[in-house]
């Protein structure tokens, strides 16, 4: 099987450039794989594994691109590395990967920030959420309501996927709603491959006070850092833990403030941004991971995987894709009982440490089974192959969407029973 | 019985199977049938436009018309052959070729298109359903028969036909000139003929009949002749009537005629009913089934030096040329091509 693979890929800063990185070694195992950018650079390693061509949308060279079996989309909600994509992929049916399930940052991002063009942003708003989408997207454009509220209620997914014949998601709640939706793609679940680069040893770690909390990544106020600290300083045994703080943090005078208001200096410590294998060696030495989220845009976490590639057990909230999880590989915390059940399991911890290390321990091995890159290569190709035998398929609903514009004009639909069923079977008869 | 021949027409393109479609229709109603032609207009860009004339096409009635029964319809041309009939005899001139032969290929346009892959396999399905519709199922010619084996898996039998006004062709003493006649168009390859023609050692001299699809082309034909210094042996004489041809024909010294891939091609079976040699190519599909290479004809290679050569050699061996263009005659004759047994298959 030949496969066009659009996707970012380094030294673009995204992790899903890394993940077409890790992921290509294996996936060329079972298809020939030709790597499409839209940058005039790239790190020349990626070409031990497959070739790479450069597009611009000025003068596709689809020629080319019709060469191989199916076009492969990578589809996040960074509109800087994947608005070009989206534009191909309108344009030539292909597989969408979902790396993101609520694209409402992606199209804001398109639209009010490259393109300033509230028109075709409403008129997409209201495609797909009538009337009222389209005055919120007026609320939007004028402040109102912001990008996290605007994707929370009108994540605008199914906009990536008008051109698609097949998706392919992280999370069973997405292939779910996909399924139920709509009726009209070949959808597949995949679970996020990940591939650790740490190198030491997960054995050995001791498990005695002071234990170690850890958080880590981009801390935006959905990470509920504040309802942590507040929960942790209620707590009359908080002198038993010690919280690393790692990554950028959302207002970080703020959050110095509060840690010295709640008491937690001696207790609590903000390391910023540091290098890769420095967090990995803190994971390593942690012994409670906090990943917390609330509200979540649903995607897989790659952290979590981080968190359990060290056999790390973990706080979660139990939302999106954390709540598909085992509660045999995480602790959840309800989003309407924070404190209540953050304070639990931070007792739970101190009273048996060793039944939470079962916790990190299940996760490691479900990251072994289930998060690999070999399973996730395979599904890839066995969607890649059902979603070509459907191309030709998806025709049908441009028909159906032109003929029924058409129709409306000058037909009383209460009346045109056999009409429409004549249409209906000469589509039928293309299409399928 | 009453008989639609259900075919294809771009608007203001005319050419071999416009022909055919009118000598059909003239043989079944000498035959004692009632047969018309039902065209429907084709345009094939934007290439969603393909898809839109397949539907059209499916959704067209031709069962029955004021009434009375259609007896049956014979499909010649994509997308017309889609109109379903219960009594539908398919005689494929070709199917949409971009789609099949030519896709990849120089000649073909689908390839470049983003959704080029979709709408060809949309094609292909909607063919292999619409071949299973019919009674029965001709091809123009052996080389559409075994596309459509190679593509669709479908068994049909090659039936060929005279062209039109076969029984006036005839020969008579030769001029200095070969003939060309077809479309101006890059798939009928006059630029490799052009090309050949700076490579000859003999003063060849070419007649071109034909119109252009688009003026474009004719323009810059003229202008590689001119780049070549070959504006005296490449005359170009634009559209000529059906009896100039037959003249040209007749005094002609031979016939070139090296297509990429042609489905049957009038021009060679005009050049043998003229007792004329053909030159033709090893890649040009349906001439290949009528010429025999030093027998009836010359087969070159698809390049300027090959072909150059092969018409040297007609020009520098004029007694062995009219040997060839009287063997070509009589390879035409014993194959007992006619219209009463085109009719009598496709309504049998």
């Amino acid at each position: 099987m030949k496969l066009n693979w659009f996707s970012p890929i380094p030294p673009a800063q995204t992790g899903i450039a890394e993940y077409t990185m890790r992921l290509l070694p294996i996936l060329t195992n079972y298809a020939e794989v030709l790597v499409w950018t839209d940058e005039p650079k790239w790190n020349l390693d990626i070409e031990k594994y497959a070739k790479v061509r450069q597009y611009n949308l000025a003068s596709v060279p689809w020629k080319e691109i019709n060469q191989a079996d199916l076009n492969i989309y990578h589809i996040g909600n960074n509109s800087n590395f994947h608005y070009q994509i989206w534009q191909i992929s309108k344009q030539c049916p292909g597989l969408v990967i979902l790396h993101d399930c609520r694209l409402q940052h992606f199209f804001a991002g398109i639209y009010r920030e490259k393109h300033n063009d509230w028109q075709i942003y409403a008129s997409y708003m209201k495609q797909y959420y009538g009337v009222e989408g389209e005055q919120a997207s007026l609320r939007f454009w004028n402040g109102d309501l912001t990008t996290e509220y605007m994707a929370e209620y009108y994540p605008l997914t199914f906009l990536a996927l008008e051109n698609a014949v097949g998706v392919v998601t992280h999370t069973k709640e997405v292939f779910q709603k996909i399924l139920k939706h709509k009726n009209r793609w070949v959808v597949g679940y995949a679970p996020l491959p990940y591939v650790s680069k740490w190198q030491g040893t997960r054995n050995g770690k001791v498990i005695t006070p002071p234990y170690r909390l850890i958080i880590f990544g981009y801390l935006g106020s959905n990470r509920r850092l504040e309802v942590f600290l507040k929960a942790l300083s209620n707590l009359s045994e908080k002198n038993q833990f010690r919280l690393d703080i790692y990554g950028q943090v959302w207002d970080k005078n703020y959050i110095c403030h509060q840690i010295q208001q709640l008491g937690l200096t001696n207790l609590v410590k903000l390391h910023g941004f540091v290098e890769e294998a420095k967090l990995d060696s803190a994971l390593a030495n942690a012994h409670l991971a906090i990943n917390l989220r609330y509200p979540t845009m649903g995607e897989a976490s790659v952290s979590q995987l981080r968190i359990w590639s060290h056999a790390l057990p973990s706080l979660v909230t139990q939302v999106g894709w954390y709540a598909e999880q085992s509660e045999s590989t995480v602790a959840f915390v309800r989003p309407d009982h924070e404190i209540e059940d953050i304070q639990q399991h931070l007792k739970n911890f101190l009273a048996n440490p060793l039944d939470f290390s079962h916790l990190g321990e299940n996760g490691w091995q479900l990251l072994q089974d289930y998060h690999n890159l070999e399973n996730y290569s395979q599904a890839i190709i066995d969607i890649a192959k059902k979603s070509g035998k459907f191309r030709h398929t998806t025709i049908a609903y441009s028909f159906a969407d032109k003929i029924g514009e058409e129709l409306s004009n000058w037909i009383n639909y209460e009346r045109v029973d056999m009409d429409i069923r004549g249409v209906a079977q000469a589509i039928h008869f293309i299409s399928t | 019985m009453r008989v639609l021949i259900v075919t294809t027409q771009v608007p203001f393109i005319r050419g071999g199977a416009e022909i055919h479609a009118e000598e059909l229709v003239k043989a079944l109603n000498t035959e004692g049938h009632e047969a018309e032609i039902v065209a429907i207009p084709f345009k094939w860009y934007p290439p969603e436009r393909i898809l839109e004339h397949m539907l059209a096409c499916r959704l067209l009635d031709l069962t029955e018309s004021c009434g009375q029964v259609v007896d049956r319809i014979i499909g010649m041309k994509f997308p017309a052959y889609l109109i379903p009939h219960p009594q539908k005899v398919m005689w494929l001139l070709h199917q949409y070729r971009s789609a099949y032969d030519l896709w990849g290929t120089h000649y073909g346009d689908l390839i470049n298109a983003a959704n080029g892959l979709q709408i060809r396999e949309a094609i292909v399905n909607a063919d292999n359903k619409a071949f299973s519709e019919c009674i029965s199922i001709f091809a123009n010619s052996q080389n559409v028969a075994k596309r459509l084996k190679y593509f669709n898996h479908i068994e049909s039998i090659p039936l060929y036909h005279p062209p039109r006004n076969a029984e006036t062709f005839y020969c008579e003493n030769t001029e200095d000139y070969l003939f060309f006649p077809s479309r101006l168009w890059s798939i009928k390859r006059q630029e490799l003929v052009i090309k050949a023609l700076a490579e000859t050692t003999n003063p060849v001299r070419i007649l071109f009949a034909g119109k252009a699809d688009n003026n474009e082309y004719n323009e810059y034909l003229k202008k590689l002749a001119k780049k070549l210094g070959v504006t005296k042996k490449a005359v170009f004489l634009g559209e000529i009537s059906e009896k100039e041809k037959i003249i040209t024909y007749a005094r002609s010294l031979g016939v070139v005629y090296p297509p990429f891939d042609e489905d049957y091609g009038y021009v060679t079976l005009e050049a043998m009913l003229s007792s004329k040699p053909v030159v033709t190519c090893t890649d040009s599909g349906g001439s290949l089934e009528f010429v025999r290479h030093e027998e009836t004809g010359l087969i070159a290679e698809p390049n300027p030096k090959s072909f150059a050569a092969a018409m040297d050699q007609l020009w520098e061996n004029r007694s062995w040329a009219q040997a060839l263009g009287k063997a070509g005659k009589e390879y035409y004759d014993s194959l007992n091509i006619s219209w009463s047994t085109v009719v009598q298959k496709l309504i049998s």
